[in-house]
């Protein structure tokens, strides 16, 4: 029992925290918690996850709002309507809305989460060896046409992905096939995800908040609070769009926020209190319904879909973990009714957390941002090299992560997010295709 | 005064070089070679979790790659105990060849049939004679030899189609993407009468399942699941005693076999020339 309570609080208040800090993405959040995670059993990691991510987006809008600064891309719509809010005096209404909208975006689709993964768990069609690949083509496409890079980068990026996937030694039943290890036992494991993941995406995101203060302002939250009914159909609307965003693949959780904003925009578009309100509501129920949405590859098919759960099951894989075949028990509960439980909780004290005591915390982390910020760097590099200490090749480990730092700050203006994706799907990828050519063949 | 400072000095001191002693000796690395979800990797934890019970300060790692296991056994300072697989020994260029030498030999903790069964719920499941059957076995394991044999037999066409392990196959079963399986996995769902398994690499006729080596003499039919525990040269004299002691009674305590039994598997008390040609033999059925 003790464990369950230890991974909710720790979980929610990283979540907060990381959330409330710009620069500390849910990637950098989890690979702070490496040391946690490492001793958790699987279930529970699951858990840390689901309630941590939940956690930081419920916050994140907070650090938009109150620092001006884009955490991560689903702080965009808080940031672009911070102009109106400050200039009208509405933080601590849209401090309470968005409180308000992320609580009833996350309680509903928890409900709904049970029964979904036991529909998707009695339609055999999703168990199908196809309907993983066409999930993997899927997430080939979106990497492809991912925005921030040209598609000739982003074939590039997730080609070298999948080849850095297969670097290793590979067990297969009775034989081994090698990839590119030039005969040396210390890269048969393959390519540290953690390096990949530490270097490419989390390093240069923290170095470009290295020194963000100097572009900060910090937002009054002392104002009074003013009378506007709550958007209830803008938190729906939002929150729907974001449950099925959620399960598009390396950017459901990014676009849902900005979609369900974008889509607000069409119902209220003008630049009053109301209108400025629901979209700012629609958006961030988008963003934490998404949040649920997204565990669901994880939970059935072992598909991670986002960085940050790419992490999540790198860790998991080494417990035994397989996907919809857990079970684990607590008090005579499993693991997805703890899930509810835990998650219906952690939204509450997030509530409590960001609409009673915001003006205290973003008080104290507005005075001390620098040197939180340079602790973050420090506890990451601690919980970076921890990992890297469970493995034996270290040094090996230390080099990519130096490697992959280095290029990551190197092309800054590129995102390596297909490189990752790729590096992640290519070995169900590669199964798949293995599969189907026995099938078909 | 100054005299009971000295005697808790010295009680310290005693204490603290004792138990720096007894943990010194009672240490070891267990490195898992198999990759996650497996049946090993599942009793190599077990064991681990009651070597630590039994006051082992255990160092263990799923590093779920045999090739890495293989070098740090040959080339770490550190006392290392690894769980291996006999079907890795199939082929002498593998990077995880490694047959048991008596003196590195702890005992075997898995021996698991496997067996030819149909899908979940049908217990009228049989191979009728002409008709082709879409079948999921373990990747890399050359199970095409035996059932291609076993095909040839009782006049029935087998489609093998590799997975990565047994969760993968289990998955495949519940979205009816194959007809049959051939795996450790259905021993218990058998007698539990929710799924029916006809043929299985047994010694002798269990639970109206045939045993394959009735009706081919090829070495293939004894390709069951076979892992036993070994250690490297660091694992010597006391400290090796204490080990094999200490496994010997995990393995064989009933909690341990009730583990093994509800998935399937058993291990039954057998001299060690006997556990080391069990592993020969099952080496020899996984070639091609």
């Amino acid at each position: 029992m003790i464990e369950i309570f230890v991974t909710l609080l720790t979980a929610t208040f990283f979540g907060l925290f990381a959330g409330l800090m710009p620069g500390i993405g849910s990637s950098a959040l989890m690979l702070t918690s490496l040391p946690l995670l490492y001793v958790l059993p699987p279930e529970l990691c699951i858990l840390f996850y689901a309630l941590g991510i939940q956690s930081s987006q419920f916050s994140g809008s907070v650090s938009a709002i109150n620092f001006g600064m884009m955490g991560e891309l689903t702080s965009y719509p808080a940031l672009a309507e911070r102009q109106y809010i400050l200039k009208n005096n509405l933080q601590q209404t849209a401090l309470k809305f968005t409180a308000i909208g992320s609580i009833l975006s996350c309680i509903v689709p928890i409900m709904c989460l049970y029964p979904l993964l036991e529909w998707f768990r009695g339609h055999s069609l999703l168990m199908r060896t196809d309907f993983t690949l066409l999930i993997m083509f899927i997430i080939i496409l979106f990497c492809i046409w991912y925005k921030t890079n040209s598609k000739l980068t982003n074939v590039f990026l997730l080609a070298a992905g999948i080849f850095i996937s297969q670097i290793g030694l590979r067990s297969q039943g009775s034989a081994e096939r090698e990839f590119f290890t030039f005969d040396q036992p210390f890269m048969y494991g393959g390519i540290p995800m953690i390096a990949v993941l530490g270097g490419l995406i989390a390093v240069p995101l923290i170095m470009k908040y290295i020194n963000w203060k100097e572009t900060v302002s910090v937002a009054i939250l002392d104002v009074p609070e003013q009378k506007i009914n709550f958007p209830v159909w803008s938190s729906v609307r939002g929150g729907l769009l974001g449950l099925f965003t959620g399960l598009l693949p390396a950017v459901g959780t990014q676009i849902g926020s900005n979609l369900a904003w974008r889509v607000e925009k069409f119902f209220h578009p003008n630049d009053n209190h109301v209108s400025v309100m629901s979209r700012l509501t629609s958006a961030e129920s988008a963003n934490n319904g998404s949040q649920i949405t997204v565990l669901i590859p994880l939970l059935i098919l072992g598909i991670a879909i986002v960085p940050s759960e790419m992490i999540l099951l790198s860790v998991i894989e080494t417990k035994s973990w397989m996907p919809g075949q857990s079970t684990w028990t607590l008090l005579g509960l499993n693991f997805y009714a703890w899930l509810m439980i835990t998650l219906t909780v952690s939204s509450i004290i997030c509530y409590i957390v960001c609409y009673t005591f915001i003006k205290v915390i973003s008080g104290w982390i507005g005075k001390h941002l620098n040197n939180i910020n340079k602790f973050c760097i420090l506890i990451m590099a601690i919980s970076v090299f921890y990992a890297g200490s469970l493995v034996e090749a270290r040094t090996f480990f230390v080099s990519c992560f130096i490697i992959f730092s280095f290029i990551g700050i190197l092309f800054k203006k590129i995102d390596f997010i297909p490189l990752v994706a790729g590096y992640f799907i290519g070995d169900i990828l590669i199964d798949t295709i293995v599969i189907l050519s026995f099938m078909y063949g | 005064m100054k005299k009971m400072k000295k005697i808790i000095v010295t009680l310290f001191t005693f204490i603290m070089l004792t138990s720096t002693v007894y943990s010194k000796e009672k240490s070891i690395s267990f490195y898992v070679g198999h990759s996650n979800g497996g049946i090993s990797s599942a009793f190599q934890t077990a064991i681990s979790q009651e070597l630590i019970k039994k006051g082992w300060d255990v160092d263990f790692k799923i590093i779920g790659n045999c090739g890495q296991v293989s070098e740090l056994l040959k080339t770490s300072n550190k006392p290392i105990l690894a769980g291996w697989g006999a079907d890795w020994n199939s082929l002498a260029t593998n990077v995880c060849y490694n047959p048991p030498k008596k003196q590195e030999f702890i005992t075997t903790f898995v021996v698991s049939p496997r067996l030819l069964c149909g899908p979940y719920n049908d217990l009228n499941f049989k191979l009728v004679e002409g008709k082709k059957y879409k079948i999921a076995v373990n990747q890399g394991q050359n199970h095409h030899v035996l059932l291609n044999a076993l095909g040839k037999k009782i006049g029935v066409e087998f489609h093998v189609i590799e997975y990565k392990n047994s969760g993968f196959i289990k998955r495949a079963m519940q979205a009816k993407e194959v007809d049959a399986w051939f795996t450790t996995r259905g021993l218990v769902d058998h007698e539990n009468k929710k799924q029916k398994c006809l043929y299985g690499t047994l010694d002798k006729k269990y639970a109206d399942i045939v045993p394959l080596n009735t009706l081919l003499s090829t070495d293939n039919v004894f390709s069951s699941f076979v892992a036993y525990l070994l250690v490297n040269k660091n694992v010597q004299g006391e400290l090796k005693k204490q080990l094999e002691k200490d496994i010997i009674s995990i393995v064989n305590s009933k909690v341990y076999q009730n583990a093994l039994k509800s998935s399937g598997a058993f291990l039954t008390k057998e001299t060690l020339e006997k556990q080391l040609a069990l592993i020969e033999a099952t080496a020899k059925a996984y070639k091609k």
